[in-house]
């Protein structure tokens, strides 16, 4: 986490992570160039200028996708959760390399115009009421603003000052984004390609997207359905404590509320809200670190007895009570307000 | 996520899996019956087909 402001907080893996970056976007621009050369009939060659205009826009497309990809698939296997980490540096990228398609097509379509070229981008093709013809740049401003916002507001000051539920609600504003991108590509270079792959690919990209979102989103509800059960006075039933590895956790779910992290640290049993103050990371999916809950995410820290970041950081999350009862845990399912430390339950046989 | 936030993604996506679809199959429609057009119309005599 950052105390005051620097525009990014450089880590060794954040340099290895911008690196690997960097090399995949240069190789498939590089990919797609040669690519265009060699298995385009001289005929059919599109101009240089075309060709790049295409491979930024094709690599805006591919970076879009798979950073659609990360949430939903870091759900289904924490190997993918490293992807998450600073999935907001691909968000970036992916907005830079659609600004370079735009500033192409804009060169290259509509500057020898005499109008703007934006206004002639959007008033050259008027026929939004057809299907076949449709002026598809449109779409694909309307995504580039989109994008621009995301991109703009990537940074933690942007959240700090949103606020993370508000936050989290513009960058859904990607989803949208995306469903405007793909039908952009649908109706424009589709339509002009002769081959079937340029769909295909589109198809298979946009489906498997849609495939993970549907499919994890359905598991989360059903989870969020099922909820643990909880007795007349509020108690939740966790599990034995050795059941829980050192350092992590059990994450319940109330019938009401957020869900909840239960963590073993030695022989102490606390239990804090599973939703991190910064983007709503899964606390319960992280470990203590330095007597600490780490938020496998961002690495956003909270004290487990009181909830609160160690200081100079103000973040505050909800702690929840525990007891042990025939060697079974079990959490209330109500959080405790107030700034007082909630102790921790001991485990049977613990030095104490 | 908080769960506000799961309950938004998961009555969101199904709709926009749909809407994807349907723009999807859409504009293949439109591409073939371009392409039909395209392969049945007459040969242009100053292109001396």
């Amino acid at each position: 986490m950052a105390h005051g402001y620097r525009l990014v907080q450089w880590t060794p893996f954040k340099k290895r992570y911008d690196l690997a970056l960097l090399l995949g976007v240069v190789v498939f621009l590089g990919a797609y160039l040669v690519a265009g050369l060699a298995f385009t009939p001289p005929g059919d060659r599109p101009l240089p200028i075309q060709l790049a205009l295409r491979a930024f826009g094709a690599a805006a497309f591919a970076l879009l996708t798979l950073i659609l990809l990360i949430g939903p698939l870091a759900r289904l296997s924490p190997r993918f959760t490293p992807l998450l980490y600073n999935r907001r540096h691909l968000g970036v990228t992916c907005f830079g390399l659609a600004l370079a398609h735009a500033g192409l097509v804009g060169l290259w379509y509509h500057g020898f115009s005499d109008l703007n070229p934006l206004v002639s981008l959007l008033a050259s093709n008027p026929r939004y009421s057809s299907i076949q013809g449709f002026p598809f740049e449109s779409l694909g401003l309307v995504a580039l603003l989109i994008l621009f916002v995301m991109a703009a507001t990537s940074h933690d000051f942007w959240n700090n000052v949103l606020g993370p539920n508000m936050w989290k609600a513009l960058h859904m504003l990607v989803y949208w984004a995306y469903g405007l991108v793909v039908v952009h590509v649908m109706l424009g270079a589709v339509q002009g390609e002769k081959s079937a792959v340029y769909a295909a690919v589109v198809g298979v990209g946009a489906g498997l997207v849609a495939l993970v979102h549907v499919l994890v989103g359905a598991r989360e509800a059903r989870r969020d359905a099922r909820a643990d059960i909880a007795a007349a006075d509020g108690w939740l039933r966790v599990g034995p404590p050795d059941e829980i590895a050192d350092g992590r956790a059990r994450i319940v779910t109330p019938p009401t509320g957020e869900r909840i992290a239960v963590f073993r640290d030695g022989a102490a049993i606390h239990a804090i809200s599973n939703v991190c103050r910064h983007q709503g990371g899964p606390l319960g999916e992280g470990r203590i670190v330095d007597g600490c809950v780490t938020c496998p995410w961002h690495g956003f820290q909270y004290r487990p007895q009181d909830g609160r970041s160690p200081a100079p950081f103000t973040e505050r999350v909800a702690v929840y009570r525990t007891r042990i009862e025939d060697g079974v845990i079990f959490v209330h399912g109500e959080p405790v307000f107030g700034d007082e430390d909630v102790p921790p339950s001991v485990t049977a046989g613990a030095a104490t | 996520m908080n769960r506000a936030q799961r309950r938004a993604h998961a009555r969101l996506w199904p709709v926009l899996a749909l809407l994807l679809a349907a723009a999807f199959a859409g504009s293949l429609l439109v591409k073939a019956g371009v392409d039909r057009a395209a392969r049945e119309a007459p040969a242009s005599p100053i292109g001396g087909g």
